[in-house]
């Protein structure tokens, strides 16, 4: 979000089978299927327990995406081409490449794939969105992206900490 | 840069257009190379060239490629490909130089990459499809400047120096690498080995250049690569050893995104690893070897010629017809005894154990229930003899005899195909110099080249002699035994049907336990069988007859008529069995003698083969056993009988017990443990005539513990009972528990009905209990069994005529005045108490039979299942005719009441039914009124039913209420022909009523369009439902009412006269509307009918309204002097006098003797009249008229 704040060109993603958000105990997530309107998402919770939800920052997160885009996306269900694909956890990660594998790099376009390993927790996602909005910057800076992407990332972890996982597949 | 760009690409699509001139192609190509190489300093100008060249979509790559191949000849085509290689070349360069930005690099390893995949051969596993696959298979090997051949090395080569790469490249290029091998895997898995190894060797050097970061990103893509394969490819033959190489390269972090079987796999490999390695101990030989196969493959090294060789070489490239004549002609070249040496005393050479057990494994998933079935594998047993490895060393033998065993187990399954492979490699071995040829096979190109020869000069068998065995008190032997059982049992955990789906796939396991979940079964189950009843003398009584059966069935010249009888494989019918085992006890002595000559020529081998039935005779054969010291064997064997006896069932019911610890998913288990009881019992009986079988007892044992477990749903029990080897009765009577439970009665039904559908030998009993439930006398009981029973009627050939003959049988039951008895539908256990128990029963019951009458529920159970047969099919009520004729009233009374709903099912379009009234028996009359009156119940009849009742009505006049059903559908004319006749009916009580109402309505039943009858109608249902019928009714009430009078000459008058009473009672047909109009038909009419004052009388009582227009009528009926009939006469005066004063007015228009009548009759009306004629008239009517009436009425003046 915070990236998109700072006007790069941004596209967000889940690589899951369903939207899952925490519910009223650990084995009980609220799903939704991808495409469900944040707004529809947003009544639903607040419907079901107001306190709570609000309590937890899921209400303040929803209401904050239902301002940016419509409703969840999935990965898989995409098809346009990115240069940069950051992720926040390993699973995506593994997610975006089996996904690229998949598709048969037809296209010859390089991607390169980050994963910044972020806790899924509202404090964490707060730093961890400065770092990636850090990195965006940077990567924004390069002459030549592929040229200076490793340096880049050295450079930038020494900056904010974070161990990173990073290559380059296709389109 | 830009217009480069453009330039570049505009070029690219005149190349890649294969519609093009050839000549512009060229030139393009030509424009495009001086571009790459021209001005050469450019490097910025280069750069852009390459990328935009690189980045060009595979589709279009591959569109040139195509073009190359197409193009056969040509100077234009020649030199379209040489400029061509020199730009790939070039490209290729970029690769080697220093300078080259990352990026560029990136591309160019993508496009070298296609180029890979263009350059080799499509292979059978391709995830592309054979036609959409741009490959080198496209390319004929005769083109005229493609060398295939050349091609494909320029590919392996590319692949090799990417594979290179890896060791120098930066961190983002190398995962730029790896994960291009993506698609490349998909379309040409036949490189998995060399990329697997390759990132292997990767992993095992330290790289000293990159970062952690960078390590951890490029372990992390070589894993997802080959996660990515093992989903794409679970069963392919490298799928375990990519699986080894992704646990080396760190796996288990990826744990939870592997697929299913790989994780699977891996946990058990994590719970198992103690078990393995007891496992490898204990297995050394070929074990230990396949261990071994996958470091010698990765000696192999990147890109091994070997390998290369192989992965060219394609079987199924070749057509099968050459591939079998290549393969036979090479066995012809095979001297015979060479031949026949190399199948009997094969070298236990590891891959030829392999080659097995993958033959085995490819097997298993296709085994089915038939299959499995003992009465079919009689000829297996024994087919291979004892291998020497047998004889090596005791550890040993228990496995090769496992293998030895599964091997006959299948080996009647193998398909001819399967047998010469197998028999191909064995070949192999024995001579190696033909291997070439042989290794065309398909196991061959799939097992690695280099291991067939190697162990054999490894592995030398050396004498060895057995160790005295260790003797043990009886109560040591048993526990032992338990405890080892218990120990079998544990294993299953490790053997999950997940482990078999994979190793089904043909790639050799490298693990020691790679037994799958059947073969220990197998092992449990004749462990338990034979391993424990047979001592070993009786088993090599038990190998004989096998052998003896074998040479029988193959040597069919020898066979007499009964023999080939006997030899049938698909015996279905138990009764053939028997017959067969009879034979074989004939054979008996014959066996013997063979038996002692064998014995005495080669008393070793004996030994040495009796054990094989018998894996536990190493812990069982006792120093006593000593075959030559027969005097005081017999009764020590008895005892030793005994005691085994006693020790087998103690395993037996552990082996229950573990079964019932969870039944569905050991039902397999079950099934081959009973399988192998009764193959057992089968042999034993034929070996010793008063033996007693084994497997009925725990089939029952096993029955009884466990149908209290199993739900109502549960399809376990079903398929347990469809699958065992054998029903007996009593054990088919078992299901009556369930049918008698109302909880789980549907799997009761279900399971006779699957038995009767799936097993014909059980048929016949199964039938039974389920037709003896259809007249059971709980409803819901009953009423399941007889849907069940329905299903097969009328489409089964045998079992729709059986259930015919109960439901007929039961059906006359009724002709009975006395009811039959309950049928005992209790499961009794045990056979004595059965008898015991049904005496008593029988015994009351024939105390109470003797007061026993039908009663309304006994009738009905035993009609309910003809009812449904009937349903189904109609013929069969005629039946139902013939028995209701000599039933007693009760019974009639009730097949009256009940058949209802059944008539209704059929309808009146059957013309079976309409053949049946037709032609009905004489006595049944009731019985077809009843019917009739259901069919006509709530529609119209047809025009056929209508004709054939007519019919019936003339020729055995019947009933004239026959005719009431059928009435609207006759015509007008024939309703007022017969209405007279359905008057007759009427004797003036209120019970005849009823049916001529019903007339009326059904006469009336379609209203004409008359809109006030209409609405009226509307509050009778059964009325308004037929008055939506587009036909309009025959009569309308009026013309009926106007009918009812007119029927003097052939009615007497009462009954008319009850008619019209009753017309009057119907209110909402009757309206004041519909009297006066029928009224004034009447009174139009030349002649009156003498009930018409009567009609009058009613109608304004009924009506008073109607007195104002009786009034203006009737002073026309004095022209037709009505006074003439009496009748009318009296209805006259009465109406008169009941309606005066209204009435004086038609009074006053009499003459004047008939008003003096009048007055003479009923002088009461005198004052009254004269009262109003002095009210009401005035002085001209006065005096016109006073004179006459001055006297009659006494008025003075």
């Amino acid at each position: 979000m915070l990236v998109s704040k700072k006007g790069f060109k941004v596209a967000s993603f889940g690589t899951g089978s369903a939207v899952r958000l925490p519910g009223q105990s650990i084995d009980k997530p609220n799903i939704y299927p991808f495409g469900t309107p944040y707004d529809h998402i947003y009544q639903d919770l607040q419907k079901k327990d107001f306190r709570l939800y609000s309590q937890n920052g899921l209400l303040d997160m929803l209401d904050r995406n239902r301002k940016i885009k419509r409703a969840p996306e999935r990965w898989q269900d995409t098809t346009g081409f990115y240069d940069v694909i950051v992720t926040c956890e390993e699973r995506c990660f593994d997610a975006v490449c089996e996904d690229l594998i998949g598709r048969g790099e037809e296209r010859n376009l390089p991607v390169h794939i980050i994963n910044v390993e972020i806790k899924d927790n509202h404090e964490d996602a707060m730093l961890g969105g400065k770092a990636i909005l850090q990195l965006a910057e940077m990567v924004e800076k390069a002459s030549n992206v592929d040229q200076d992407m490793q340096t880049i990332l050295e450079k930038w972890k020494e900056k904010s900490k974070y161990s990173y996982l990073h290559c380059v597949a296709y389109f | 840069m830009a217009s480069t760009e453009a330039q570049v690409a505009t070029l690219l699509t005149i190349a890649s257009d294969a519609h093009a001139q050839p000549k512009q192609r060229l030139e393009a190509l030509n424009a495009f190379e001086q571009l790459v190489e021209g001005r050469g300093d450019l490097v910025e100008h280069q750069t852009t060239v390459a990328l935009s060249f690189v980045s060009v979509p595979n589709p279009d790559i591959q569109k040139w490629a195509v073009g190359f191949i197409e193009c056969r000849s040509g100077i234009d085509a020649v030199q379209h490909w040489d400029t061509m290689k020199k730009i790939k070349e070039k490209i290729t360069s970029f690769l080697e130089m220093s300078n080259t930005n990352y990026g560029i690099k990136t591309r160019v390893v993508k496009f070298l990459q296609t180029i890979v995949i263009v350059q080799s051969r499509h292979v059978k596993d391709s995830m592309t499809k054979r036609y959409e696959d741009i490959s080198l298979s496209l390319c004929p090997p005769s083109h005229p400047f493609l060398d295939p051949t050349e091609l494909e090395q320029e590919a392996i080569s590319i692949l090799n120096a990417l594979m290179m790469l890896l060791r120098r490249e930066s961190g983002s290029t190398i995962t730029a690498i790896v994960n291009a091998m993506g698609p490349l895997l998909r379309t040409r898995p036949q490189y998995i080995q060399s990329i697997a190894n390759a990132f292997a060797t990767w992993h095992n050097v330290p790289s000293d250049h990159l970062t952690d970061d960078q390590i951890r990103s490029i372990l992390k893509c070589m894993r997802i690569q080959l996660i990515s394969f093992l989903r794409a490819f679970p069963y392919s033959s490298f799928a375990l050893f990519v699986f080894d190489t992704l646990l080396e390269l760190g796996g288990r972090q990826e744990v939870t995104i592997m697929p299913k079987q790989f994780r699977t796999l891996l946990a058990q490999r994590d719970s198992a690893e103690d078990v393995a390695r007891n496992n490898l101990k204990r297995i050394g030989v070929y074990n230990g070897e396949s261990s071994k196969r996958p470091r010698l493959d990765e000696n192999n090294g990147i890109g091994s010629s070997a390998a290369d060789a192989l992965s060219q070489f394609d079987v199924t490239q070749f057509p099968l017809p050459f591939v079998v004549e290549i393969i036979l002609a090479t066995l012809q070249n095979i001297s015979l005894d060479r031949l026949k040496q190399a199948i009997m005393h094969p070298t236990p050479a590891p891959s030829r154990i392999h080659a097995q057990v993958n033959n085995t494994k490819r097997q298993t998933p296709r085994r089915d229930a038939r299959l499995r079935d003992p009465r079919l594998r009689v000829s297996r047993v024994d087919l291979f003899p004892p291998t020497p490895a047998e004889v090596v060393n005791p550890a040993v033998k228990i496995e090769s005899m496992e293998t030895e065993d599964l091997k006959s187990s299948f080996i009647e399954q193998e398909t001819p195909d399967q047998q010469n492979t197998s028999v191909a490699i064995e070949c192999k071995m024995q001579h190696g110099d033909e291997s070439i040829s042989l290794g065309m096979s398909p196991d061959a190109s799939e097992s690695q080249p280099s291991t067939p020869e190697r162990p054999m000069l490894t592995f030398r068998i050396q004498p060895f002699t057995l160790p005295q065995p260790v003797s043990l008190a009886p109560t040591q032997c048993r526990s032992l035994m338990r405890m080892r059982l218990s120990k079998i049992f544990d294993a299953e955990e490790v053997l999950s049907d997940k482990m078999e789906d994979m190793q089904s796939s043909s790639y050799v396991p490298s693990v020691g336990y790679s037994m799958t979940k059947s073969q220990w079964m197998i092992i449990v189950s004749r462990l338990l069988t034979r391993g424990l009843s047979t001592d070993w003398e009786y088993s090599w009584r038990i190998r004989e007859m096998d052998n003896e059966r074998d040479i029988k069935m193959s040597d069919r010249s020898e066979a007499n008529g009964e023999c080939e009888e006997s030899e049938t494989i698909n015996e279905e019918e138990d009764e053939e069995t028997i017959k067969n085992i009879e034979e074989k006890k004939e054979n008996l002595e014959n066996v013997e003698n063979v038996e002692n000559n064998v014995r005495n020529e080669d008393s070793e081998e004996s030994e040495e083969s009796a054990p094989k039935d018998d894996s536990m005779s190493i812990v069982k054969r006792e120093p006593e056993y000593i075959p030559n010291d027969e005097s005081n064997n017999a009764m020590m064997i008895e005892e030793e009988n005994v005691e085994r006896e006693m020790r087998s069932n103690e395993l037996r019911e552990i082996m229950v017990r573990y079964i019932l610890e969870n039944f569905e998913e050991r039902m397999e288990l079950a099934l081959t443990w009973l399988y192998e009881e009764w193959y057992h019992d089968e042999i034993m009986r034929q070996a010793i005539p008063n033996y007693s079988p084994n497997y009925p007892i725990w089939f029952r044992r096993l029955l009884d513990s466990v149908m209290p477990l199993l739900e109502r749903k549960d399809k376990a029990f079903t398929k347990f009972l469809l699958d065992a080897p054998e029903l007996l009765e009593d054990i088919v009577d078992r299901i009556k528990i369930y049918c008698n439970d109302p909880d789980r009665m549907q799997l009761g039904f279900s399971t006779l009905q699957d038995l009767i559908n799936l097993r014909p030998p059980t048929r016949p009993f199964c039938l039974k209990i389920l037709l003896l439930y259809c007249i059971h006398n709980d409803k819901i009981t009953r009423s399941s069994a007889i849907i069940t029973v329905k299903r097969w009627v009328p489409d089964h050939p045998q079992v729709a005529s059986e259930v015919e003959t109960f439901a007929k049988e039961s059906l006359n039951a009724l002709r009975n005045e006395r009811s039959p008895q309950l049928y005992d539908y209790h499961y009794h256990a045990g056979s004595q108490s059965v008898n015991a128990e049904m005496a008593i029963e029988s015994e009351e019951s024939t105390k109470q039979s003797e007061d026993v009458k039908w009663t309304e529920a006994d009738a009905l159970r035993h009609m309910e299942l003809f009812f449904g047969l009937c349903s189904k099919k109609h013929e069969l009520l005629i039946e139902l005719f013939s028995v209701y004729t000599d039933a007693v009233p009760k019974i009639q009374k009730i097949i009256l009441k009940n058949i209802q709903p059944l008539i209704k099912y059929i309808g009146m379009n059957s013309p079976k039914l309409l053949n049946i009234i037709k032609n009905f028996p004489q006595g049944s009359e009731t019985l077809v009124l009843r019917i009739l009156i259901i069919l006509t119940d709530t529609s119209r009849p047809t025009s056929r039913l209508v004709s054939i009742v007519k019919t019936l009505f003339t020729q055995k006049r019947l009933d004239a209420r026959c005719l009431i059903p059928i009435i609207s559908g006759l015509e007008k004319d024939e309703i007022l022909r017969n209405l007279p006749k359905m008057l007759e009916l009427l004797v003036n009580t209120e019970k005849e009523h009823k049916p001529v109402k019903e007339l009326f309505s059904r006469i009336l039943s379609a209203p004409p369009t008359n809109a006030s009858n209409a609405s009226s109608n509307a509050s009778k249902p059964s009325i308004s439902t037929s008055g939506a019928h587009a036909l309009s009714a025959p009569l309308t009430p009026q013309e009926l009412l106007v009918a009812l009078h007119q029927m003097e000459d052939s009615v007497e008058l009462k009954k008319s006269r009850e008619a019209i009473r009753i017309c009057f009672s119907m209110t909402n047909i009757f309206t004041e509307k519909t009297i006066a109009g029928s009224l004034q038909q009447m009174a139009d009419q030349t002649s009156m009918p003498t009930l018409f004052m009567y009609t009058v009388i009613q109608a304004v009582a009924k009506y008073p309204n109607l007195a104002k227009y009786v009034n203006n009528i009737l002073p026309l009926q004095m022209t037709k002097k009505i006074w003439t009939n009496s009748i009318l006469w009296k209805g006259f005066i009465k109406y008169c006098t009941d309606n005066q004063p209204s009435s004086f007015n038609v009074l006053l228009q009499l003459p004047k003797e008939k008003l003096e009548d009048v007055l003479n009759q009923e002088a009461s009306l005198k004052l009254p009249l004269k009262l109003y004629v002095e009210r009401t008239w005035n002085e001209t009517q006065r005096r016109n008229r006073m004179p006459y009436l001055a006297g009659l009425l006494e008025i003075s003046g």
